[in-house]
This record gives C-alpha cells, structure tokens and sequence, in this order.
C-alpha cells in the first residue's frame, strides 16, 4: 500500500472496516512511512483531546427560558385554534373564489362601484309574486346599460300597500349593485 | 385481580398499574406518553438531550450563546411537530437531524453576514487572551499551557473543515454516532458519507500534524 492508498482508505482503517488483507497493508505501511505515522498519530491525538474538552452545562436560565417559549407556543398553537383557523381560511378563499367568479360571469369590473339608479321610470313591466307585492323590470331600452348584453335589466319588488294605484311608474333603489 | 361491584352487578377490573417513571422509559415511550397529554414526558426530553444538542451545536458553530439558542429552537420545533414524528425511526435521529439543519443555516448565515463573523473573531480573541485557570494544581503552569494551547489548536483545526465535513466528523468522532444515523441526520447517502468523513479526518490530520511538534 502507498500513501495515496493508505489516506484514501484512512477512515475505514480508523473504523475498522478494512478487509484482512487490506487492514494487514495498512499496517505494514504505516510501519514503514514515517509520513503517514505522523498523520496517523496527529489525528489520533487530536481527537483525543477533543474528546477530552470538558462537556459544555446549559446555563442556568436555560430551562426557564425555554419554559417561557414552549408557553408561548403552546397558546398559539392551541390545536381547537390551529383548527378553525384553517377553516377560516379555507372558507376566505372560497368566498373570495366565489365573489371573483360571480364577477366575471356577470361582467362586472372587479371591484364595481354600485351604481346610482335613483330615476323614475315609467310603465315598467310587471308580474306579481306570491306575497302579492309587484315585481317590475325596465323596458330593455330604458336600462341603465342598454348596449350592454352582459348586465341585467334591473328589477325591483314593491310592496302592494307602497303602490299607487293611478300611477304606474317606480323608483329603483337608490343604489343598485347588479343583483 | 379486584372485584368491582358497580350499580348491583359484579364485574372483574384490573387494578390500575402505578404509572412507569418517565426516567426509566426509552425514547419512543417517552414521547408516546407526551402525545398522550403527559406533559412532564416533554420535561424529560428535554432533560435527556439539552447537553447533547448543546455539545452538538457548540462544537460544529463554535459559538456557546447562539449554541443555547439554537438549542432552545430544536426544542421548539420539536414541540411544534412532535405529533408529526414517525414512531418507528428512533427519536434520537430525528432530534439530532433538526439540530444539524438549525446548525447548517447558522454556519450559512454566518458567511454571509460579516458582521457576525466579526463577533465570532472578537469572542475567540478574548477566549486567547483570558488569564490561565489553574484547574489541575499537580500540573506545572508550561503543561497547562501547551495543554490549552493544544485543545484551542484541535477546536480551530474542527473549525477549518468545511461546514459539511465538520457536521459529519462532529457526528461521528464526538457524538459517535454510527454510519447509518448519520446518513439519515445529514440526509445523505452512505457513500457521501463516508467519502466526507474521510476526507474530514484526512483534513484534520493534515492541520493539525504541523502544529503538534
């Protein structure tokens, strides 16, 4: 065995992991190369005397601090918290999902501010519901966007005693958001 | 066995068996009986490996403070992720795998913050200049002093390997741990590991055999 061989192999010399003949090798070469010798001897000292550092002691506040932090964490961490937590959020991101894709398939910019429609209209059509109160919507051309395929007709439901009977016409809401 | 007569009828009910102190417990049963709402099973873990993470973490950052510190995050995290721990591999490795990876990213952050290298310096410049304890009374001021002198040589020689020979060497030739559970702490295959323990010893050696004559 050479030199080259003998560091190459060194860890598993150390460890005893050399086969026989390659552990007899070893040996026959570190009693020849002074080389190595010294590099085997330079190592075995300088672990020894690591091994030997005395074992460095937490302080004495180590245990109280860490109390302190695992109490901390522990709040935070309580698991009921931890739970709903993850509920709230799972639950944000679907409304928050939802609101977008509404948007979208009802053409609203996202965001849209409502949109004033405190106007009288006249004539509307109507039908009535089942509590008897007047359902009405704006003739197509009477809509405050009549170009736009994407927005509904804006409808409105009044109360039968809020009606008068000689006139026909209706005030919207005051503010109407698209639904 | 105890006969227990309850609302008229009879029934057989084994005595409750006085409850296993924690220190006679291995590892594994220890963190079952966290897991299960003791919370004193925790203070023992915390009993059984505070020295060993501290030694751990001081000999591959070499720097005791931040040594605690980080220690302190092991503990934490273990805390945090205990439930998440696998049973059936040893907690041993697995305490000791978030240890090494806290120390990795410290040795990281290390260089690339100077201002921290700058502490580190300063720290060891005072450890060289303190005064010489004379702990052992039998020995002659010259023995402690190459004594000292050649401790503080192997601790630096520790400190030129590369961040990660020095956590495979510290495993190894400190913690003595064995090939395998170095393997699953640092992530590695085997042969990365021992390609890296050898080339760890082969550095050491090569640093510190100029010094010792």
């Amino acid at each position: 065995m050479n030199c080259f061989a003998f560091r190459e192999n060194y860890s598993d010399y150390t460890d005893g992991l050399l086969d026989e003949a390659a552990e007899f090798g070893a040996r026959q070469h570190l009693a020849e190369c002074t080389a190595c010798r010294r590099f085997d001897e330079a190592f075995r000292t300088g672990v020894g005397l690591l091994r030997e550092m005395p074992t460095v002691m937490p302080s004495r506040c180590f245990g109280n601090t860490l109390r302190q932090k695992i109490r901390h964490e522990a709040v935070a961490s309580t698991p009921a918290l931890r739970r709903w937590s993850g509920v709230a959020g799972a639950m944000l991101i679907v409304t928050v999902i939802g609101v977008v894709t509404w948007e979208r398939r009802e053409g609203l910019p996202s965001g849209a501010a409502p949109v004033a429609l405190s106007k009288r209209y006249r004539t509307p059509a109507h039908t009535w519901d089942a509590r008897n109160s007047m359902v009405v919507q704006l003739a197509q051309d009477t809509a405050p966007y009549p170009d736009d395929p994407f927005h509904p007709i804006p409808s409105a439901t009044i109360a039968h005693s809020a009606l008068y009977a000689s006139d026909l016409s209706f005030e919207t809401p005051a503010v109407w958001n698209g639904h | 066995m105890a006969i227990v007569v309850k609302d008229g009828i009879r029934s057989a009910k084994r005595p409750i068996p006085a409850p296993r102190p924690l220190e006679i417990l291995e590892d594994g049963r220890v963190v079952q009986t966290f897991l299960d709402g003791d919370a004193a099973a925790f203070t023992e873990l915390v009993v059984r490996y505070q020295t060993r993470l501290l030694n751990f973490i001081y000999r591959t950052i070499g720097d005791r403070e931040r040594a605690e510190d980080l220690v302190q995050e092991v503990f934490i995290r273990v805390y945090r992720h205990l439930h998440r721990f696998d049973q059936s591999k040893k907690f041993s490795t697995w305490i000791y795998t978030i240890a090494s990876n806290l120390a990795k990213n410290e040795l990281r952050n290390r260089s690339r913050n100077p201002l921290v290298l700058f502490q580190t310096i300063r720290k060891q410049w005072e450890a060289d200049h303190r005064p010489l304890q004379f702990e052992d009374s039998s020995s002659r001021p010259d023995d402690l002093y190459r004594k000292r002198h050649l401790k503080e040589l192997v601790e630096w020689a520790v400190a030129q390997l590369p961040e990660h020979h020095r956590v495979v060497f510290v495993l190894r030739e400190l913690e003595g741990k064995t090939y395998e559970e170095i393997a699953e702490i640092t992530g590695c295959n085997l042969g990365t590991v021992k390609s890296r323990l050898n080339r760890a010893r082969n550095n050491f050696a090569a640093i510190i055999a100029p010094r010792l004559d």
